[in-house]
């Protein structure tokens, strides 16, 4: 049935909106990318803007809107914890009385003052359903086992469930407060590191360290062989109070916590060490956990493929580990596994519950999913502005002039911002939002991380590869259909022979978290690194967002203008023009 | 005195002295309603998985539990 479905993810953290119509993702897109405020967790409005005008309708031709949770189901869990707190809750009950009625209760609201919606057109979708929508509605698979992990949705905080065609049946649930999602944000939040916020930045960390702590870990989390787990609540109080994510007694065992500010230091600091080692354990500890949940997703879901979602499948050591010991012949994770991509996936499971759920056909079989949604710059806006600002910019009539001119600035060692075509949805740029550089530098990996990200020296860069050097130089089998390294999900070994000629991308254990490129996927992209390629024998570039520390990834050309001023960058691509400094 | 016994209530410095009595009057309010809605605690601890870990924490799930729904809940 031909009905336009607008999904819409708001209120907790990276709202966004997705819109589909005739079985086509028109858009999707996070409102952080248009109101410039990381993880914005306010209602969509610009995100929704966006959306209706990429379709070119009018809020009144929508006729059903998906909210991505259940809202009352929510605040009834917070006030359920709250309640098995007493007495030690009553500031954040406080809080919370105050924040339902402003956030999570009035989206119906807020549609109606923003773009004049009624209430009548919404629907509200599970949380994790829309998850599991969102991933197994876009991989393309017939039948699939379905594993949603994140720290916690309405009251289920992992959820098995079981892909047939066009239709979604639970299984399994865990609920709140056992949560993998939350153990992890724990140890990120003693690491240092903000919840929601610095996961990754954990898991490279984790690199650094070996996983002495482990048996403390086991200690306080009892692990189920179907993968489900119990958290010593004594160790814990993030499900009470989220500023105060730790008890004393998680200090008596792990040690005082890191200070936000600090520098990692592993040379000059024998204190970071331990850091390391504690998040090398909780790493592995959630490798086992995730593992474990994999295995029993296709015991109980009786499927070879398996579609992962959820923020816990952001974490692309743990997909490494699904993907080479669970069994499955498939594995397709969701790019935007976080819950910016339940804007999409509350849209799909509405638009779904439109067909027969027991017909064995859906228009998602067999799909490529296309993770390039978002805003897209008039090529002729950008350059006219910038022949107005910028003394030096040149517009390129073709594509293979652009491309040589970028490929040999970046053969000479320069940095470079790329922003072409629609912008990605979810957290990793895959080569349309992206800061580019040359891998095979040594000291790049420096330079992109002081001159221009600005951000922690111990974080690892990221590496675009086309398809057939990504075979030679990093230890992964054929392409699947909807791959997780095509959308950087992955983190994978470098071979040893080509750790040093990739040495700005290859991390200090010798993985790197990899995008594969292919012609079909982003053939502009392709072009840009054959180019590369051509000059310098490596078809393989350093990707890494196009963004400054603490901020979103730039979605128009002047966010990229604003950036590329701000920092050391050396030139800049939008669309067809190039400026440089 | 309102402005002393609201700061050792609310830990607030608050300027507006206007407002103390109102916002000490929904503080109460606000405590009151935690008192009744915290009644139920003691038997919902007694019933605590903690005291009763099984084999698994997961539970199995209706398919009307995934629902999409008109309703908030």
């Amino acid at each position: 049935m031909k009905v336009p479905v607008l999904g819409i993810s708001a209120y907790f953290h990276d709202s966004s909106a997705s819109l589909i119509i005739d079985d086509q993702i028109i858009a999707s897109a996070e409102e952080e990318r248009f109101s410039r405020k990381k993880h914005d967790n306010r209602f969509p409005k610009r995100a929704i803007d966006f959306c209706l005008s990429a379709g070119g309708l009018m809020p009144a031709d929508v006729p059903l809107i998906a909210f991505y949770e259940k809202p009352y189901l929510k605040c009834d869990r917070i006030l359920k914890t709250l309640r098995d707190g007493f007495p030690f809750t009553f500031r954040q009950f406080q809080k919370s009385l105050r924040s339902f009625p402003k956030k999570d209760l009035r989206i119906d609201d807020d549609l109606k003052r923003h773009f004049g919606i009624n209430k009548s057109t919404i629907r509200y979708v599970p949380h994790h359903f829309s998850h599991a929508a969102g991933a197994f509605w876009t991989s393309g698979f017939k039948d699939s086992a379905i594993l949603t992990i994140d720290g916690v949705g309405e009251f289920a905080t992992a959820t098995v469930s079981q892909g047939i065609a066009s239709r979604i049946v639970p299984l399994l649930e865990m609920k709140f407060p056992e949560s993998i999602g939350l153990l992890y944000s724990v140890f990120t939040a003693f690491c240092g590191f903000q919840i929601n916020e610095g996961e990754y930045k954990l898991m490279g960390m984790s690199s650094y360290g070996s996983p002495k702590w482990k048996e403390k870990i086991y200690r306080m989390v009892q692990i189920f062989d179907d993968g489900s787990i119990h958290i010593d609540k004594s160790f814990i109080n993030y499900h009470l109070d989220p500023t105060k994510p730790f008890t004393r007694k998680f200090i008596k065992v792990f040690g005082l916590p890191r200070l936000e500010s600090t520098d990692f230091n592993l040379e000059n600091n024998s204190e970071d060490q331990r850091f390391a080692d504690i998040a090398s354990s909780i790493q592995d500890v959630v490798e086992e956990i995730v593992l474990k949940m994999a295995v029993h997703a296709k015991k109980v879901a009786k499927s070879e493929n398996l579609c992962l979602s959820g923020g816990v499948a952001l974490n692309g050591k743990a997909n490494d580990r699904i993907r080479r010991e669970a069994g499955f012949t498939n594995l397709f994770v969701q790019p935007a596994a976080g819950d910016s991509g339940t804007s999409l996936g509350a849209a799909l499971a509405l638009k779904m519950t439109l067909e027969d759920p027991e017909s064995s056909k859906s228009a998602w079989i067999g799909k490529s999913y296309n993770p390039y949604s978002g805003y897209q710059n008039d090529s002729e806006d950008v350059a006219s502005f910038f022949k107005l600002h910028e003394p030096r910019s040149q517009k390129f009539l073709k594509y293979p002039d652009l491309v040589g001119a970028v490929a040999q600035r970046l053969a000479d060692g320069q940095v470079g911002g790329w922003v072409r075509g629609r912008a990605e949805f979810g957290p990793r740029a895959l080569g349309n939002r992206s800061i580019l550089a040359n891998p095979s530098r040594s000291k790049m990996k420096d330079i992109v991380n002081e001159k221009v990200k600005f951000r922690e020296l111990f974080r690892p860069f990221a590496p675009s590869a086309l398809d057939f050097f990504a075979e030679q130089a990093f230890e992964i089998g054929p392409l699947q259909l909807n791959d997780p390294l095509e959308f950087m999900l992955q983190v994978v070994k470098v071979r040893p022979n080509y750790r040093k000629k990739l040495a700005a991308i290859t991390h200090v254990d010798g993985t790197a978290r990899l995008q594969v490129v292919t012609r079909k996927r982003n053939s502009e992209y392709y072009e840009l690194i054959h180019a590369f390629g051509k000059l310098t024998g490596t078809y393989c570039l350093l990707n890494t967002s196009f963004n400054l520390k603490g901020e979103p990834i730039v979605n128009t050309h002047l966010d990229a203008y604003k950036t590329y001023l701000e920092c050391g960058l050396d030139f800049l691509v939008c669309e067809n023009t190039m400026i440089w400094k | 005195m309102k402005r002393k016994v609201y700061n050792w209530l609310v830990g607030e410095k608050k300027q507006n002295t206007k407002k103390i009595g109102f916002k000490t009057f929904v503080f109460v309010a606000e405590l009151l309603v935690y008192f009744i809605f915290v009644r139920g605690k003691i038997s919902v601890a007694k019933k605590s998985d903690n005291y009763n870990i099984p084999y698994s924490k997961f539970d199995k799930v209706s398919p009307l539990a995934w629902q999409v729904t008109r309703e908030l809940r």
